[in-house]
């Protein structure tokens, strides 16, 4: 990112802002509400477009309407992520079926819903379960495929202390198997998961 | 406070945001639809109508299904939330919902005898006090039973079977000594209703039903009921069977497949409404009359297949999780309702084909070549978002036409109807051809391609009808 501007609603929220990522680096974005956290995070999945600047990903800008982007990029960005038509485990099965088989080391759908406590709810309705359930279930989703960057808004949201612990250790994983992570959060402890930058109204 | 005072607040806060929107042509409008709506019922009355013995049982179950969906007394989530749990009367919070509900059920009940045999003036009362003492009932039921919505279904149920049961004569005239005694058995349940109404529990008020249907009629917007109505469809539903293993977009394909399959009752209505345009065809029957029912049921058809599709649209976090573009998503979700589309209509065709003399094997492909074209129309309709009341009002000779709900309502059908010319002229003119079905297949195909490969932002027609209304309503 070099020298990004970037408006929510017309008005500037992140301005002059530059940042370089490498495979297996972690970005944690620290600041107040309305300091442009989540506008910055939007601009770099490619949803909202930046006023001034270049955000490149592997080498190309930023853009959600192109598959490759799409396919290098995961977002978990805001909640509802299920279906209301699938079971928590076919929610995981679904997103690696769609995107393949990923590279050795990566998490079986199985060891995934063990690992983040849904075994027991495998054949429930999203509907069914309680908020921090559900954000156990989209972080299954996001770490079900293989993709080069994370980009994670608030994380942590819903999530009692053992599922904060889990995350981290998820986290550590996926920069160990070469991934690149940015991340904003109110949780100090994963604040230790990489590099602070701490942002004041852009 | 008393809540008669805090409604008059709600409601002098509600129209200080409102102002002026009973304006001499909205006035004008609602005048001119019940006029229209009256007119209407007149001249079905006219027709060949529905035996007394049918039509009574039945108003009867669709006013107890209504009851045990709706309520029958419910309250906005806001006023249910903050109000009713506040220390007010909720016989005074009630009466307003209780009066709306006695209302509904007497002219249920005189809709009933105007749509059968040329009504008396002693049938009609008769009738009218009986909607109001179902109405009643059902109330009295709500605020009573702890388990009113089942046995509400069940007495729905059994005026149904009655319905059905019944001989079909229209020889019933009860004498002024019966409907004395509905009269006052209707009298005497509303005083003992409005009598308990004060006991009424907040779990019984708190249906979502109610709350949807109040806040659906609060915004005007059949997008949100639509929505509100596939959440409560799925909620506490078993999900039985097992996503197949198919690898790939194909995975997509299999997700869809097995939601439709995991509600059956949206099979069920696909495989009804196919009865729909061949019970309509029929000698004497005037075009427009079954090319309407043919779009409806055509659309409602290939609708039940796009319940993903709504969803994708309105939640773009599970296409990021699975890493693909909306664009893709949507091509891939197109499957189920062209494959759905074209069989049904296929199937349709043909069976109006039979019924008409026509070229059946004609029919059969003519039908088929549609199903991208209905695919279409119901990907776009499920893709709508929500209606836009900020849109400039149309006026015109008939009253002032709000252009939003309009716009909404009109975004799926153009693209099917569009897409569909072909087989809608064919079917106007009973003549099914071959050089038909390849004409249609190319459009169909056309339509669908198009809709799936445009750019987001490339051609908006909504804006583009928006600027122009602006500019006419400037004028």
């Amino acid at each position: 990112m070099l020298s990004v501007a970037v408006a929510y609603r017309g008005q500037d929220v992140v301005a002059g802002f530059s940042l370089e990522l490498t495979a297996g680096q972690a970005v944690v974005l620290r600041g107040r509400n309305g300091a442009g956290k989540s506008t910055l995070l939007r601009a770099v999945c490619g949803v909202l477009p930046v006023r001034s600047g270049t955000i490149l990903v592997d080498g190309s800008a930023a853009d959600e309407t192109r598959a490759d982007f799409r396919r290098t990029v995961c977002a978990l960005l805001d909640d509802a992520a299920w279906y209301p038509s699938l079971t928590v485990m076919e929610h995981v099965e679904l997103v690696r079926l769609v995107a393949g088989d990923p590279p050795p080391g990566w998490w079986t759908p199985v060891e995934l819903a063990a690992t983040l406590g849904l075994e027991d709810l495998a054949g429930r309705s999203p509907a069914q379960l309680s908020s921090g359930q559900r954000q156990r279930l989209a972080l299954a989703m996001a770490f079900a495929r293989s993709s080069r960057l994370l980009l994670l808004d608030e994380p942590e949201r819903h999530l009692d202390e053992d599922g904060r612990t889990v995350l981290g250790a998820l986290l550590a994983r996926y920069l160990d198997l070469g991934g690149a992570v940015l991340m904003a959060t109110h949780d100090p402890g994963l604040s230790t998961a990489g590099r602070v930058v701490d942002l004041d109204r852009g | 406070m008393k809540a008669a005072e805090l409604r008059r607040w709600i409601r002098v806060r509600r129209l200080r945001g409102a102002r002026g929107r009973w304006s001499a042509d909205g006035i004008y409008t609602v005048v001119l639809s019940a006029a229209f709506a009256v007119l209407a019922v007149a001249t079905s009355a006219r027709g060949p109508g529905i035996a007394l013995t049918v039509a009574a049982p039945a108003g009867a179950a669709l006013a107890l299904w209504a009851a045990a969906t709706f309520g029958p007394l419910g309250l906005s989530r806001p006023t249910l939330m903050w109000v009713a749990t506040g220390p007010v009367s909720r016989r005074d919070l009630l009466l307003p919902r209780l009066t709306a509900v006695l209302g509904v059920g007497g002219t249920t009940g005189l809709l009933t005898v105007l749509v059968s045999h040329a009504p008396t003036a002693g049938l009609l009362v008769l009738a009218a006090a009986t909607g109001v003492l179902l109405a009643g009932v059902a109330a009295g039921i709500q605020i009573t039973a702890r388990n009113a919505t089942p046995i509400l279904r069940t007495l729905a149920a059994g005026s149904l079977a009655a319905a059905l049961l019944m001989p079909r004569t229209a020889a019933l005239a009860p004498g002024p000594a019966v409907t004395g005694v509905v009269v006052a058995a209707a009298l005497l349940v509303v005083v003992g209703v409005v009598a308990r109404l004060d006991r009424i529990r907040i779990g019984a008020l708190s249906g979502d039903g109610a709350a949807t249907l109040i806040n659906g009629i609060g915004t005007a917007d059949p997008g949100l009921l639509t929505r509100a109505a596939e959440e409560r469809r799925w909620r506490g539903r078993t999900l039985r069977g097992r996503l197949p293993a198919r690898s790939g977009g194909r995975a997509i394909v299999a997700h869809d497949v097995l939601a439709y399959l995991r509600l059956p009752g949206r099979v069920a209505l696909t495989v009804a409404l196919g009865a729909v345009p061949v019970i309509v065809a029929g000698p004497g029957t005037s075009p427009t009359v079954l090319l309407g029912s043919w779009a409806v049921a055509a659309l409602l058809a290939a609708g039940q297949t796009t319940s993903n599709v709504r969803h994708d649209a309105d939640r773009p976090t599970p296409a990021r999780l699975l890493g693909l573009t909306g664009q893709h998503l949507l091509a891939l979700r197109s499957a189920l309702p062209t494959v759905v589309a074209a069989l049904w209509s296929a199937t349709a065709l043909a069976l109006v084909a039979a019924r008409t003399g026509g070229d059946i094997a004609a029919a059969l492909v003519l039908g088929a070549a549609s199903g991208p074209a209905l695919a279409a129309g119901a990907l776009r309709s499920a893709r709508r978002s929500l209606v836009r009341h900020d849109y400039p009002l149309i006026v015109t000779p008939m009253g002032v036409v709000p252009s939003g709900p309009f716009l909404w309502l009109a975004q799926g059908p153009d693209l099917a109807l569009l897409g569909s010319l072909p087989l809608l002229i064919a079917l106007a003119t009973a003549t099914y051809g071959w050089l038909a079905s390849l004409i249609q297949a190319a459009m169909a195909t056309a339509v669908l391609a198009g809709f799936l490969t445009r750019r987001p932002g490339a051609f908006r027609l909504k804006p583009l009808l928006h600027r122009t209304a602006t500019v006419i309503w400037r004028l």
